[in-house]
């Protein structure tokens, strides 16, 4: 899963390695699924927790949900935590009208970011 | 915020005028070759378009009369009818009759309600199968009841507005719940209907609560992200009816599935509408995020429609329409650059070094640009000659049945373009020649197998570029002109001598003399105080030529010239004495320099010399104008032979000085016609230069020298 | 607010539904047939909704939704036909070309710009 790093920065790699960060694009449709699924796909190769920003997307569809239920899904089979640092109006809005926001991780409570 | 639909009428007039040419032209193109099914999709097209744009407006009289026909037409369409004469003639006075009706609605005209009422009932009638010859197969269908359609403003209460349907909830104790299965299918998502849009809008019903169902989701790698593999089952609490929800997933049909039922909601449900448990994040959320969201749209309006207001004239980028004025305002505007130009570069030769060289390469780019420019304009004012070749199939096909005669129409080159004005002006001696061939050229059918010709008589419309001008032909396979009667009639007129030998171009050339008309009783059609000189001035006044061949029994062909534009003409500059006069290329054959011996005096004839085999007149324009000139030796100046209307002259000049292209300033508003000048023109150094007409000068040159006559 | 491809032959509906979304704010593009408006998709920068008529000269709505489905950049993308004939037959041959729905003619402002705000979200 993880890359061999050197003997002084092994210890608690695990518990101490920032999430890598992935901020959404503005538009997370249809359109753009197939680039959306290959930059979450490269997450999910990195093999650690992610923390994702939404709070530039403008536009979102059951497309581009979908994607991120089966990525949230997956990062979590691996033993990883998906967190979100921000989220915009529209992002929560259809997410919710598709009951899908536990789905892709998002709080309860809106994230400020 | 509304929009007054009046603004768009305009365009619909003048759309539905352009819309009944075309149907019209159909229906005559059938008429003539028999029907095909491209043609009357077509006309149905038609119809159909001018249906919905009167539905549109609220024409109600025009939307219930193209109804009929439409109906009438998706029969024939269909094959479940077939055109007969009778049919074809009902569907070509429906074109008048809508001609009618659009003029009545635009200007207030007179409606001829009882024709459009007869009309109509005629239409029903025929669909109704009524017309024996037109049954094919099954009966027709009595689908004709629902001939008048509700106005326009009836369809606002159309049942697919969600809106309108939440509205009319009312509010019950007891509310009742529906259960929704949806599950979308592949489709779905790449057709453009994406879920959250269909359970927002149910969510305006009342209250909504969503159940996501992640069971087919794959792992992430093998998902297809365009494939929709979620499904839901909702709980609307709302009195709507079933069709309601139908309707919000009307656009999904058969992209998902969908279940949808109704049972009586459990009290708890029913106070979970007026509080929500707190607990209920998701529910909470949906119900606050949708209204929210469609509060921020509509507020959203006012505000963007006035920001949009200025930016209405933009609506068609497809194409605008501008007047012809202001295009020729425009040209007029190059025009004057391209002088400005010219001087320019005339300023420019004279100076030199570095600097100036520069100047006169930027003066030489910006030639090329305006030359572009120019013709960039020029190109606006084009339009293609079907424009007035349209209105013939219907003259062709009138006035053969009101002759008896069976003719068929053959128009070709229909899309060659020409300038607007000159093809409205092109227009009536069209007219008159089709009227001609039709009348006088074309045999009755069996005076024409009596001949061994097809009883269908042809008239031919052609169209065609060559060199810098447009040629149209009118031609037909009747029998030609009869020669001998021309020469009597010309004869007892005294336009020529009585024993004069004429070859057969110069008796073709006859019936273009003012007065002359063969036909001994006027007919209807022909003799309409119209004559052949009169076409023959229409298209000399558009700098154009006629010319005229004949074959007995054979036929006639018509054969006319025309500039593609009236605003420039191409020419060689000529310099005789101080003055500048331009030749327009077209005319110009050849240039030559005499050598002594090669020109005479012949009695009766004036100067002529020897061009290929002919003896052709020399014109000297220093005498024509009253100039004095460098050369009077025609051995020391310079002949250009020059045609026009078939006939060749050579024009004595003191020498060639260049080509170039001139703007045409017409003289006639300021100075009147000038007999063998077409127009002036302002030369790059300011000064004027007369344009020659050509076929002008040579018929001025006839009567001008001692031969008057022809012979 | 969205961009907007309008396509109808008859220039007075182009006129109408192109100055009743741009009252709305939309940005409008219009073409005359199915082969302009293909033309212009394929070139231009993708728009947010079609809308087009169904009956037209060269190349109809229901081929030109067919033509748009292929492209990349206009999968998903709502695409709308306008027609009078509201049919079962009719419908489903727009949706099987990949139409996400129709307006039914005669409609007037109001309803359009319902429609397109439904549509758009």
């Amino acid at each position: 899963m993880k890359k061999k790093q050197k003997a002084t920065e092994v210890a608690d790699a695990g518990a101490l390695e920032a999430p890598s960060v992935l901020k959404l694009e503005s538009l997370c449709t249809l359109r753009e699924s197939i680039a959306l699924k290959a930059s979450l796909l490269e997450q999910l190769e990195l093999g650690r927790d992610v923390a994702l920003d939404g709070s530039v997307v403008d536009r979102i569809d059951a497309a581009g949900l979908q994607l991120l239920v089966a990525f949230v899904r997956q990062v979590q089979f691996g033993g990883h935590q998906v967190s979100w640092l921000g989220e915009s109006p529209e992002l929560r809005r259809i997410a919710a009208q598709l009951d899908l926001v536990d789905h892709i991780g998002l709080p309860a409570e809106a994230v400020l970011s | 915020m509304s929009i007054d639909l009046a603004q768009f009428h305009a365009t619909f007039f003048e759309e539905s005028r352009e819309a009944l040419d075309a149907m019209e032209a159909g229906l005559l193109e059938i008429d003539a070759n028999g029907s095909d099914a491209d043609t009357i999709n077509t006309i149905f097209r038609v119809a159909h378009s001018i249906k919905g744009g009167a539905g549109m407006f609220g024409f109600n009289d025009i939307t219930s009369f193209t109804h009929t026909l439409e109906t009438l037409l998706d029969e024939l369409r269909g094959s479940r009818m077939q055109l007969t004469a009778r049919i074809s003639n009902a569907l070509l006075q429906s074109v008048d009759v809508l001609r009618t009706m659009i003029g009545s609605v635009q200007h207030g005209l007179p409606a001829e309600a009882e024709r459009t009422a007869s009309l109509h009932a005629e239409l029903t009638s025929l669909i109704a199968g009524n017309d024996p010859g037109s049954a094919l197969g099954a009966a027709a269908e009595p689908a004709i009841e629902a001939v008048v359609l509700p106005a326009a403003e009836d369809s606002l209460d159309d049942i697919e507005f969600t809106g309108v349907v939440a509205d009319v909830v009312p509010v019950v104790a007891a509310p009742t719940q529906w259960t929704i299965g949806f599950r979308p299918l592949p489709e779905l998502l790449t057709r453009g209907n994406d879920p959250a849009r269909m359970f927002s809008e149910l969510a305006g019903l009342g209250t909504l609560e969503v159940h996501a169902d992640l069971g087919a989701l794959p792992e992430f790698a093998s998902l297809d992200p365009e494939v929709c593999k979620l499904s839901w089952e909702l709980i609307l609490t709302s009195e709507v009816p079933r069709e309601a929800i139908e309707l919000i997933f009307e656009w999904a049909e058969g992209d998902c599935e969908l279940s949808i039922q109704r049972r009586q909601a459990p009290v708890v449900a029913a106070v979970a509408v007026d509080e929500p448990e707190p607990l209920d994040a998701e529910l909470t959320a949906a119900n606050v995020a949708a209204p929210v969201a469609l509060a921020v749209v509509s507020s959203a309006k006012p505000v963007a429609a006035e920001a949009a207001a200025p930016k209405s004239a933009n609506a068609d980028a497809g194409s605008i329409r501008v007047s012809i004025e202001k295009i020729d305002e425009l040209l007029n505007t190059v025009g004057e650059i391209v002088i400005t130009q010219s001087m320019l570069s005339q300023l420019a030769s004279r100076l030199d070094g570095v600097t100036a060289d520069r100047l006169k390469t930027g003066l030489a780019q910006l030639e090329t640009n305006i030359r572009e420019l120019q013709e960039s304009v020029m190109r606006v004012r084009m339009l293609p000659v079907s424009f007035v070749f349209s209105r013939f199939p219907r003259l062709v096909r009138d006035l053969s049945q009101r002759l008896g005669k069976q003719i068929k129409l053959k128009m070709t080159g229909e899309q060659t373009e020409l300038d607007k004005t000159v093809l409205e002006k092109i227009g009536d001696p069209l007219v008159h020649l089709v009227r001609n061939s039709i009348d006088h050229g074309i045999e009755m059918p069996d005076a024409r197998v009596a001949a061994g010709k097809p009883a269908e008589g042809t008239v031919h419309l052609n169209a065609f570029h060559k060199g810098g001008c447009i040629t149209l032909e009118v031609s037909d396979d009747g029998k030609g002109l009869d020669r001998n009667r021309i020469i009597e009639k010309a004869r007892s007129r005294g336009l020529v001598d009585p024993g004069a030998v004429l070859t057969d171009e110069q008796i073709n050339d006859l019936i273009f003399l003012p007065g002359f008309s063969t036909a001994e009783a006027t007919t209807e059609l022909s003799g309409r105080g119209v004559g052949m000189d009169v076409v023959r001035r229409n298209i000399k006044e558009l700098g154009g030529s006629i010319e005229l061949r004949s074959d007995p029994g054979v036929g006639t062909r018509f054969v006319i010239n025309l500039p593609l534009t009236l605003a420039i003409v191409d020419g060689l500059s000529v310099a005789v004495g101080e003055e500048v006069y331009i030749v327009p290329l077209v005319t110009i054959v050849e240039s030559l320099q005499l050598k002594p011996g090669t020109s005479s005096q012949i009695v009766d004839h004036g100067e002529v010399f020897s061009f290929r085999g002919d003896y052709l007149p020399v014109i000297r324009l220093h005498e024509i104008f009253g100039v004095e000139p460098r050369a009077r030796d025609l051995h020391s100046g310079l002949l250009m032979v020059v045609e026009g209307e078939g006939r060749r002259a050579g024009l004595f000049v003191d020498a060639l000085l260049g080509q170039q292209q001139v703007v045409i300033k017409s003289m006639e508003s300021n100075y009147g016609r000038i007999d063998g000048v077409g127009g002036a023109t302002i030369l790059g150094e300011g000064t004027v230069a007369l344009i020659l007409d050509i076929p002008g000068l040579i018929r001025l040159s006839s009567t001008w020298q001692p031969a008057r006559r022809i012979a | 607010m969205a961009r907007i491809l309008a396509v109808d032959d008859s220039a007075s509906m182009r006129q109408m539904v192109g100055l009743t979304l741009q009252s709305a704010g939309h940005e409008v593009v219009s073409a005359a047939d199915g082969d302009e408006a293909l033309e212009l998709a394929k070139i231009g920068e993708p728009v947010d909704l079609v809308i087009t008529d169904v009956n037209m000269p060269n190349m109809d709505g229901i081929s030109l939704v067919r033509e748009l489905r292929l492209l990349p950049q206009y999968k998903g993308v709502p695409l709308l036909v306008l027609t009078t004939d509201s049919t079962t037959e009719r419908k489903s041959e727009g949706r099987q070309a990949g139409a996400t729905g129709w307006i039914v003619k005669p409609f007037n402002p109001e309803r359009l710009l319902e429609t397109v705000a439904k549509v758009l979200r």
